[in-house]
């Protein structure tokens, strides 16, 4: 009783072709969640429930039905699939009016010209879709090759990275340490000779003393060399050990002008030296700037001869920046372009500069000492018109965290490391 | 009274121990930290010549360990270090050396500085 009751509420009055309506609209959403299977049984049925009809209005609701599936379909369905479907829908159409009327034109559906036209543009759409979902694989595919192939060129790239850092590594370590061992007898044999002109037996032999200071001038070049090498070899493996402090820049540049004057002397050459008065103070690594200015004017006093070296300083400032100038002028042999293209790279010395005394490191060192302190190196010259270098330097050097830590680290942590 | 050179290897040894003799200076040797530390227990030096990289017990620590006990912490040290570095200097007077001498040595800025330190020496006592 209650069964009924309940079956009566949930059920109210109503025809069953009413029911059947309603039943194939839920149906007709089928495709939507069965997909393709789904939506062929249900064009199946659809024919089926068409052909046990004999009432012209339930092919109207069976066949609309079919339409609606087809439709829908085509939001989901490749063009072929919808193809098919339609020719399947028309044919079954066709072969259900032609059964139960004995003619196609009397029904409704197939003379109404607009409904073909509409799944005329819906398979048109559906093909333009296809055609463009095709191409977007396509790429997408082509895409996922090159980022996969990018992927792996990294991955190499970052594998040689580390390989070729650590190979940096690994030939400054060995550096540090051919170094030492070169530097150590290398101290015993200096020291010996110094011992030995220091003899007084000896002096009254000028022969001997000449080839004693020449014997000494040989091992101080050697360990100057060896000096030039660790230092590159230290800089190209990134290892900065920057000591800044603050520091006045006329009393350093004249200091150093002392200092080569004799190696000026020596080939008859001039020095003279020009201040800026706005120069003042900086504040970089005072050893690394004496260097570069050492090399710089050391190279000039090497290749002129009765000539000219100008060194001057001078600070300029503008709006975005606080720069001080130095530039080292001579006149002397000057460099052709092969020359000064080659100039930077280690032991490529120029051909005509092979008589004068130097390790061919000197030039490649101080540009890195330049850039290792954020500033510029260039150099202009002309064979026989002499060589003018400028060197432009931050006058407040300032570190990024990693060179400040390292500097520290260098001053106070690992006292076994630096140059041993 | 003698000034300790304290050098593992053998030729700076000998080189510096022969020019110190020869400017007047009674110089006894040792090859390591280890045999350093003795030698001054047994000859109690007026000075040091500290090469700071040595075998067994480094320069650092001989420094170190002789600035720490009273008996010789008055003993005046020079550090010899192997290349200039201007942490160098800091290091090595951190950990107690009076003085500081990269090498190759500047052999007459080395006997300046031993003069110096011994006249202070003997000025103090």
């Amino acid at each position: 009783m209650s069964q009924e009751d309940t079956v009566q509420r949930s059920l109210p009055a109503q025809n069953w072709t009413d029911m059947l309506k309603r039943w194939a609209f839920h149906l007709g959403s089928l495709p939507l969640i069965g997909g393709v299977g789904g939506a062929d049984v249900l064009l199946l049925l659809f024919a089926v429930a068409a052909w046990l009809h004999d009432d012209p209005e339930f092919f109207d609701i069976w066949l609309h039905m079919a339409f609606a599936t087809v439709a829908l379909g085509a939001f989901f369905w490749s063009a072929r699939a919808l193809l098919w479907r339609v020719l399947f829908w028309i044919t079954a159409s066709a072969v259900i009016l032609f059964a139960k009327t004995g003619t196609l034109w009397d029904h409704a559906l197939l003379e109404r010209p607009f409904l073909l036209l509409v799944l005329l543009v819906i398979l048109l759409f559906s093909r333009i879709r296809d055609h463009h979902v095709a191409v977007l694989s396509e790429r997408t595919q082509e895409l996922e090759r090159r980022v996969s192939e990018l992927i792996a060129v990294s991955n190499q790239l970052e594998a040689s990275r580390a390989k070729l850092q650590e190979m940096a590594q690994n030939r400054a370590d060995f550096l540090a340490q051919f170094s030492h061992e070169l530097r150590t007898p290398l101290s015993a044999m200096i020291g010996y000779l110094e011992y030995l002109r220091e003899d007084l037996d000896l002096q009254d032999n000028p022969e001997v003393v000449e080839i004693l200071r020449k014997m000494d001038e040989t091992g101080r070049h050697i360990l100057r060399l060896v000096d030039n090498l660790l230092d590159l070899a230290r800089i190209d493996a990134g290892e900065f050990d920057l000591q800044v402090s603050t520091f006045d820049v006329g009393r350093e540049v004249r200091g150093i002008v002392e200092t080569v004057r004799p190696l000026v002397a020596r080939n008859k050459n001039d020095i003279s030296l020009r201040v800026g008065s706005a120069v003042g103070e900086m504040r970089s690594d005072r050893t690394k700037v004496r260097q570069i200015l050492y090399n710089l004017l050391s190279n000039a006093a090497k290749f002129t001869h009765q000539g000219q070296i100008l060194v001057s300083v001078y600070r300029d400032s503008p709006p975005d920046g606080d720069w001080l100038i130095f530039e080292v002028r001579d006149t002397g042999a000057g460099m052709t372009e092969e020359e000064l293209r080659t100039l930077f790279e280690p032991f490529k010395r120029g051909r005509r500069s092979r008589s004068v005394q130097g390790t061919g490191l000197g030039m490649p060192l101080t540009k890195r000492l330049v850039e290792q302190l954020g500033g510029t190196l260039e150099v202009s010259s002309q064979p026989g018109h002499g060589t003018t270098f400028v060197v432009r330097l931050p006058r407040q050097l300032r570190l990024d965290e990693e060179t400040a830590t390292a500097g520290e680290e260098e001053n106070s942590a690992h006292p076994a490391r630096g140059r041993q | 009274m003698p000034i300790l050179l304290v050098e593992d290897n053998e030729f700076n040894r000998d080189m510096l121990s022969r020019r110190l003799s020869r400017r007047g200076f009674d110089v006894v040797v040792a090859t390591d930290g280890e045999e350093a530390l003795a030698v001054v227990r047994s000859t109690s030096p007026d000075l040091i010549l500290l090469d700071m990289s040595l075998p067994k017990v480094d320069g650092w620590e001989v420094a170190r360990t002789l600035k720490k006990d009273p008996q010789t912490a008055h003993v005046p040290i020079i550090a010899l270090t192997a290349h200039a570095m201007i942490g160098d200097r800091e290091k090595a007077l951190a950990a107690g050396c009076d003085e500081y001498e990269s090498k190759p040595v500047n052999f007459e800025r080395l006997v300046q500085k031993i003069r110096r330190l011994l006249q202070r020496d003997e000025g103090i006592s």
